[in-house]
C-alpha cells in the first residue's frame, strides 16, 4: 500500500518536472521576448531590463535557477505586475478558485448520482428520457452559452442576482450552477449506465427474488459498484472543471488563479503563466492521487494487488 | 438516403442534413449575397434582429447573419484540420506502436500515458500566449500554428484506440500468414491492417471533432484563438460578452453565434453515437 503510494508519487513528481521543462523551453524558443510588444526600448534600457530579470544569463542557468527558485516557492517577480511576485498573485486566487471548483463538484456529483439514480429507477420512461437528453445537451454545450443564457435570463430579465463579481453569497450562486453543469452530466450518464448494467447482475437479481424493493437493490446492492467508474473518472472532471473555471471566471469577473492566468497569457507575462501551468498540474496529479485511493477503498477486489 | 442499422429514429439523418447545409453554407459564403462581415456602420448599430438586418447588428452596426456565415468558414476550417492533424498524428503513433516490438509499444504508449497525465490545455494556452504577437503570427502563420495546436490536444484517444484494435488484428491468422510468407511488416501494417481499422477510425474522428470545434470556441473565447480581423463563432461569442451590461442587453449577439455552435455540436455528437453504436457489434441489439 505505501510503496504503491511512494511509486504514484514519485510518477507525479516526474510528470510536474517534465510539465515545467516543457514549459520553461516553450517560452524560451519563441522569438522575441515578453518586453518587445511595448514600443522600441533604447538598448541599454532594454539590457538593463533583462539584467534584472536574469534574461541575460546563459539558457541551462536560468533553467537551475528557476527550478530552485520554484522548489522554494519563491519564483520571483511577474513580469507585468512588477510590484507583486508570482506566488503571492497566485495564492490570492487560488483560495477563490478552489471554492468555486470545490462547490461545483461537490453539487455537480450529488445531482448527477441523484439524476442517474431516479433514471435507472425505471429505464425507458420519461423521467429516463428527460435525463438523458438534459445530460447529452449539458454534455455538448459550450459553458460560455450556458452561461450567458443565464446571465441574460436571471441578471437581466428578472434582476435577481448580481450578473459578476466576488463579494457576496448570491455572487457565487451563478458560477457555481453553471460550473456543476458539465460534471453532474457526465456523473448522471455514469451513474445511469452503471446502476443499469449492475441490476442484470445475478447478485441484483436474487436480491430482487428475495422480495427487496428494487429502490433499494438499486440504493444499497448496485450503487456502490456503480459508482467505480465515476471515481475513475475524477481526474478527467477536474480537469474539465479547471478549463471551466477559466471561461466562468473571465465572464463572471471573479479573481481567481484562472483570470490571473489569462491575462498573463494575453500580455505574456511568462514567471505567471508557468507558475498558473504548475499549479494546475499539481492539483490535477492530486486529484489522480485522490481518485486513486477513493478506488481502492470503494473496490475491495484492487486492495489485492496493492499490497 | 442514409440508413442506420440501430435506429429508426429520424434525428441522425437530420443531424447529417443541419451539418451537409452548414458545410454547404459555409463554402459558398463568398459568393451568398449578404452583406460584408466588416463594414461598420456605427449608425446602424445595436439593431435588434428583423428590419433590415436578419440577425441584428453588433456594436459597430456590422451585420450579425453574414459575421455568424464567414465566422462559419474559420470555425469549421479550424475544426477540419484539428480532427486532421489528431487524425494523421494518432492513426500513426497507434499503428506504429501497436505492430511493432513489445518495447517499442511500451514506450510508445508511456509518451501517451504521460501526455494524458498533464493539463494539455494550459500548455496549449502557453503556447498559443508564447506565439502570439511573436514573429509567426506576423507572417500570417498563426492561424497555421493555431491548427496543428487544436490538433494535438486530441490525438492521444486516437492513438490509444488505433494502437489497441492494431495489436488485436496483427494477432489473427491472416496477418500471421502475411507474416510467414515474408511480406515486410511495414505492409502488413498500412496494406492489410489499416483498411480494417477504417470504420473504428471514422468513428473516432467523428467523435474527435466537436471536442475541437468546442476546443476553438473556448480558446477564441478567451482571445487566446482566432485573432481580430478574422472572425469564428468563437470571436463573436467573446465580443458579445465584452458589450453584455444592462444598459444594452444585445441578446441576439450573445444568441445566434451561441445557438449555431450548439446546434452544430449537438448533430455532431449525435451522429457520432449513432455511427459508433452501427458500427459496434457488442452496441447493436
Amino acid at each position: 500500500m505505501s510503496r504503491l503510494l511512494l511509486k504514484r508519487l514519485g510518477a507525479s513528481l516526474v510528470t510536474i518536472w517534465a510539465v515545467f521543462t516543457i514549459s520553461f523551453f516553450i517560452i524560451r524558443a519563441a522569438p522575441g521576448g515578453p518586453f518587445d510588444a511595448d514600443r522600441d526600448p533604447p538598448p541599454d534600457v532594454k539590457r538593463a531590463i533583462e539584467e534584472r530579470y536574469d534574461l541575460d544569463a546563459p539558457l541551462w542557468s536560468q533553467y537551475l535557477a528557476q527550478i530552485q527558485g520554484w522548489m522554494m516557492l519563491d519564483p520571483g517577480p511577474s513580469l507585468r505586475q512588477p510590484d507583486h511576485d508570482v506566488a503571492s498573485i497566485l495564492s490570492a486566487g487560488l483560495p477563490i478558485s478552489l471554492t468555486i471548483g470545490g462547490l461545483a463538484l461537490l453539487l455537480g456529483t450529488a445531482v448527477g448520482i441523484f439524476l442517474g439514480l431516479i433514471a435507472a429507477l425505471r429505464v425507458g420512461g420519461w423521467l429516463d428520457h428527460l435525463v438523458v437528453v438534459i445530460a447529452s445537451v449539458g454534455i455538448s454545450l459550450p459553458l460560455y452559452v450556458i452561461a450567458g443564457m443565464l446571465v441574460l435570463a436571471v441578471s437581466f430579465g428578472l434582476g435577481w442576482l448580481p450578473p459578476a463579481g466576488w463579494e457576496s453569497v448570491p455572487s457565487l450562486i451563478m458560477p457555481v450552477l453553471c460550473l456543476a453543469l458539465a460534471p453532474a452530466a457526465q456523473a448522471a450518464r455514469l451513474v445511469r449506465s452503471g446502476l443499469i448494467e449492475m441490476s442484470s447482475e445475478e447478485f441484483a437479481r436474487t436480491a430482487r427474488a428475495k422480495g427487496i424493493s428494487p429502490f433499494r437493490v438499486l440504493f444499497r446492492h448496485c450503487l456502490r459498484p456503480a459508482l467505480i467508474p465515476l471515481v475513475a473518472t475524477l481526474g478527467p472532471t477536474a480537469a474539465a472543471l479547471l478549463t471551466g473555471s477559466l471561461v466562468i471566471e473571465q465572464i463572471f469577473a471573479i479573481p481567481g488563479v484562472g483570470m490571473h492566468f489569462i491575462q498573463g497569457a494575453l500580455n505574456r507575462d511568462y514567471p505567471l503563466v508557468l507558475g498558473a501551468v504548475l499549479l494546475y498540474t499539481v492539483l490535477l496529479q492530486l486529484m489522480t492521487l485522490l481518485a486513486d485511493l477513493m478506488l481502492l477503498s470503494l473496490d475491495p477486489r484492487l486492495r489485492g494487488d496493492a499490497a | 438516403m442514409i440508413r442506420f442499422r440501430t435506429t429508426r429514429s429520424p434525428i441522425p439523418t437530420l443531424c447529417i442534413c443541419w451539418l451537409l447545409l452548414t458545410l454547404l453554407v459555409a463554402l459558398i459564403t463568398p459568393i451568398l449575397p449578404v452583406a460584408s462581415p466588416d463594414t461598420a456602420a456605427p449608425e446602424r448599430a445595436w439593431s435588434a434582429p428583423g428590419d433590415g438586418h436578419l440577425l441584428g447588428t453588433d456594436a459597430l452596426g456590422r451585420d450579425l447573419f453574414s459575421r455568424i456565415l464567414w465566422g462559419s468558414r474559420i470555425s469549421l476550417a479550424c475544426a477540419a484540420a484539428g480532427a486532421f492533424t489528431a487524425l494523421i498524428f494518432g492513426v500513426s503513433w497507434g499503428l506504429l506502436a501497436g505492430g511493432g516490438t513489445a518495447r517499442r509499444d511500451n514506450w510508445m504508449m508511456r509518451v501517451v500515458d504521460l501526455l494524458d497525465s498533464v493539463p494539455v490545455v494550459f500548455l496549449v494556452i502557453l503556447l498559443a500566449s508564447v506565439a502570439r504577437g511573436s514573429a509567426w503570427q506576423h507572417a500570417g502563420g498563426g492561424l497555421a500554428l493555431f491548427f496543428v495546436v487544436l490538433g494535438i490536444v486530441y490525438w492521444t484517444p486516437m492513438a490509444r484506440v488505433v494502437r489497441g484494435e492494431t495489436r488485436a488484428l496483427a494477432r489473427r491468422e491472416w496477418a500471421v500468414a502475411a507474416t510467414a510468407l515474408g511480406t515486410p511488416s511495414s505492409r502488413i501494417l498500412w496494406r492489410q491492417i489499416l483498411p480494417n481499422l477504417i470504420p473504428t477510425i471514422l468513428v473516432t474522428v467523428t467523435l474527435i471533432i466537436p471536442r475541437v470545434l468546442l476546443f476553438e470556441a473556448f480558446l477564441s473565447f478567451l482571445g487566446l484563438g482566432v485573432q481580430a480581423p478574422e472572425v469564428s463563432w468563437g470571436t463573436l461569442a467573446r465580443d458579445a460578452f465584452e458589450v453584455l451590461n444592462p444598459v444594452h442587453t444585445a441578446w441576439w449577439m450573445v444568441a445566434f453565434p451561441s445557438i449555431a455552435l450548439a446546434l452544430t455540436l449537438l448533430a455532431l455528437n449525435i451522429l457520432g453515437d449513432a455511427l459508433r453504436s452501427d458500427l459496434d457489434p457488442k452496441l447493436r441489439r
